[in-house]
């Protein structure tokens, strides 16, 4: 099925909210003796925070890649609020990408996936590129063989016990969020707390005092500790049962996450932030070698980076955290389903309603992919063609 | 059609046998009006018995086939007792209908990197065994090169070359590596495999390949030995290769990446109990930046070897034995009856759905 044609739509999407909101400041880490900055809010703050809001006339930019073998792969490559900026993006792709792609069969990923992620370096292209490609041409395998993407992965299993991210400004908001959490069936519960050793120390015996021993706790510092905060806030969570520490310390300093994990029994998690800019699977080699995460965050790019990561940390015995739902799914590697800041839980569907690719629902504090039997709609692309603000 | 699939792999195993003598596994697979049989073959002396037969089908009977990962720990564990190759062949099979129901060639139904993979011919000249054998090899290497393989092996042997070997070996062996690139262009690819006594006889053959610019050095010493490699890979410019097998080669692997004690890692699929197994060895050496080369002798005539290579761009050469005993691997013993070519140095891998495996039905 070869790829023979690459086209942009810039279609109306209607009017949207645009939103710039603030985050709250950057502080000394408590007490401010270290000298690191951190986040003074932490996740689900709220506050009175400044922010501008309008609703505007949208854009979205689809990309199609057009094959000979009936099905054409295709995504919203981005949105916007001017059409110009986005027939520019288009024409950027035309002309610097689209010829390495046109001629290789669409089942080829692994050929595309290694040709971008050059591509990525040579022309500073950044990680969305190879990810936007990548899942199409995943989504597309789907469409052909009739099947989620989870199980034309692999399918390790159909759920897995979630978590949510909890939050909050005082220890009584924390402790009342996690038994929100706990009432939502989430199986535990994450914080975002930058409070410094004596003040996260405070908060985890109140979190696990209130939850008893059957919640899930687990810390993310986000950087905000040194080495040895974070081998005392590590004692600490041994002795109160934590799951894991999360971003202990700056993901660049390996020689200081060797250490703390060779000094914790607690298993520790680095490599979210160096995960993001880019360079998994390939500088997850090190930290793995060097024993400086005992879990890899998953941030790699694309599905076929992500399951590379994956079976490269199955293969030394360790776990990845994170990634796309069906990915994490797919593997057996990954311990708890993360459930974010992402807005309210997606409840479970009819599935009279649902397509075989499936929705993601949270149930009963399990992540799965409930899927119907529908197929999966294709765009009609005479109406977007002739709809459309510009095809390129 | 569009729209609603066009493979509609979301097929279910309906059953699994194992032929013997001929040694030929086949599982099958229903759904949405489909019937599909995938099959690969177990070398007659590796296969199962009964019971483990009995076990795997149980495990897979009624699952659906494209949950691969969740069938995988079960299967390995149904084929307790069993030769990996026993398991390697259930395995490959499974990979072998996975492939046909979606209507793609191996490599692609994993993700395609490739369609033709290069071969180096895998020399039978023994240089270590005198003279003879050093200008045999070199005339093999001349000819593999005017052939077009895009590189040649040379057949070190087990040869002791150490302290304790005579000296005139020692020097039979180091001209004889000397003699082999003085018969081809300098650029072109030379390997060279030979298992040696010791750590320091490993070195001295390791010294005569760097002077001479060779592109690996195969199983110089056992793979179990790390210690030994790790000194050897780090003293040599020339990459050490190094092969891992059995249920815990990719833990081996592992170790050989973490502790750089080899520069490529190699697995045979029937060592390491199928593909499954193989192409996550492939993925974890990917990310160090280390090739995992794919042993041809993977039980089915090198399709499965082909079909990784197919989809991975960290592994170098297909081996090419040459004469009866290659024709014989490449037709599983006469089982295969369209066996795989070599043509301007490669293999071009077949579109056709599956592994491309054709049986000799007599």
């Amino acid at each position: 099925m070869l790829i023979k044609e690459v086209k942009f739509y810039v279609a109306a999407a209607g009017q949207r909210e645009r939103a710039a909101v603030g985050r709250g400041g950057m502080e000394l880490a408590p007490p401010g003796l270290s000298g690191l900055f951190t986040h003074g809010e932490g996740i689900g703050a709220g506050g009175d925070l400044p922010e501008y809001r309008e609703r505007m006339p949208a854009y979205d930019l689809i990309l199609r890649l057009v094959t000979d073998g009936g099905l054409d792969a295709h995504a919203t490559y981005a949105t916007g609020f001017s059409a110009t900026e986005l027939a520019w993006q288009a024409r950027e792709f035309q002309v610097k990408v689209a010829h390495l792609l046109t001629g290789i069969d669409a089942f080829d990923r692994e050929r595309i996936w290694q040709r971008l992620w050059y591509t990525q370096r040579f022309m500073y292209t950044g990680r969305g590129l190879i990810q936007t490609v990548d899942e199409m041409l995943w989504d597309l395998a789907s469409r052909h063989a009739r099947l989620p993407l989870y199980r034309l992965l692999g399918g390790a299993r159909d759920s897995l016990p979630a978590y949510r991210n909890i939050g909050g400004r005082t220890i009584d908001d924390y402790v009342a969020d996690a038994a929100r959490a706990r009432d939502e069936g989430f199986k535990g519960g994450k914080d975002h707390s930058y409070r410094g050793v004596a003040g996260n120390t405070e908060l985890f015996r109140a979190l696990r005092g209130a939850m008893g021993d059957d919640f899930i706790l687990i810390h993310d510092a986000v950087e905000h500790y040194t080495c040895d905060e974070a081998i005392r806030i590590g004692r600490e969570m041994e002795r109160l049962g934590y799951a894991w520490i999360e971003e202990p310390l700056q993901d660049f300093d390996l020689m200081g996450l060797r250490k703390l994990c060779a000094a914790l029994d607690l298993p520790v998690m680095a490599m979210e932030w160096v995960g993001s800019l880019a360079g998994q699977p390939f500088n997850a080699s090190a930290f793995i070698a060097m024993q400086a995460t005992d879990i890899v965050r998953q941030r790699a790019i694309g599905i076929t980076g992500q399951i590379k990561l994956a079976q490269l940390a199955e293969t030394f015995g360790l776990d990845v955290h994170g990634g796309n739902a069906h990915v994490v799914l797919a593997i057996h590697n990954d311990p708890l389903y993360e459930y974010g800041s992402e807005g309210p839980l997606p409840p479970p569907q009819d599935p009279a309603t649902l397509t075989f690719q499936g929705i993601r629902v949270i149930d009963d504090g399990r992540m799965r992919i409930q899927c119907g039997d529908l197929p999966a709609p294709e765009p009609d692309w005479d109406r977007i063609e002739s709809e459309a603000v510009e095809v390129l | 059609m569009a729209g609603d699939g066009v493979a509609a792999a979301d097929l279910t195993i309906t059953g699994l046998e194992v032929r013997a003598p001929a040694g030929v596994a086949r599982v099958f697979a229903e759904g949405r009006g489909r019937e599909l049989a995938g099959q690969a073959l177990i070398a007659p002396d590796r296969l199962p018995p009964a019971a483990a037969v009995e076990r795997m089908r149980a495990a897979l009977a009624g699952r659906p086939l494209a949950d691969r990962e969740r069938i995988w720990p079960d299967l390995r564990a149904a084929a307790a007792g069993s030769d990996p190759a026993a398991l390697a062949g259930v395995d490959v099979a499974l990979w072998d209908l996975w492939s046909k129901a979606l209507g793609l060639p191996l490599y692609r139904a994993i993700g395609g990197f490739r369609t033709r993979v290069p071969v180096c011919l895998a020399g039978v000249a023994a240089c270590g065994s005198g003279g003879a054998g050093a200008e045999a090899a070199a005339a093999e290497a001349a000819a593999a090169e005017r052939e077009g393989y895009r590189g040649y092996r040379v057949a070190g042997g087990g040869t002791a070359i150490g302290a304790r070997a005579p000296a005139r070996v020692r020097k039979r062996v180091l001209e004889a590596v000397q003699s082999v690139r003085e018969a081809v262009a300098p650029d072109y690819p030379l390997l060279y495999r030979g298992a040696a006594a010791g750590g320091l006889e490993a070195l001295a053959v390791g010294r005569a390949l760097d002077r001479a610019g060779y592109t690996w050095f195969e199983d110089p010493l056992p793979g179990a030995d790390a210690e030994a490699l790790r000194r050897l890979a780090a003293d040599l410019d020339t990459p050490v290769l190094a092969t891992v097998s059995g249920p815990a080669a990719g833990r081996q692997a592992a170790g050989h990446l973490a502790r750089q004690s080899a520069d490529l890692i190699r697995v045979r699929v029937p060592a390491v109990g199928g593909v499954t197994e193989a192409l996550k060895i492939v993925r974890a050496a990917e990310a160090f930046g280390v090739n995992c080369e794919i042993d041809p002798d993977d039980g089915n005539g090198g399709l499965a070897a082909a079909g990784i290579m197919g989809a991975a761009r960290n592994a170098m050469f297909l081996l090419w034995e040459p004469g009866e005993r290659g024709d014989r691997m490449r037709s599983a013993g006469g089982r295969i009856s369209a066996p795989m070519v070599a043509q301007d140095g490669h293999v071009t891998l077949s579109a056709e759905p599956g592994l491309g495996l054709r049986l000799d039905r007599n």
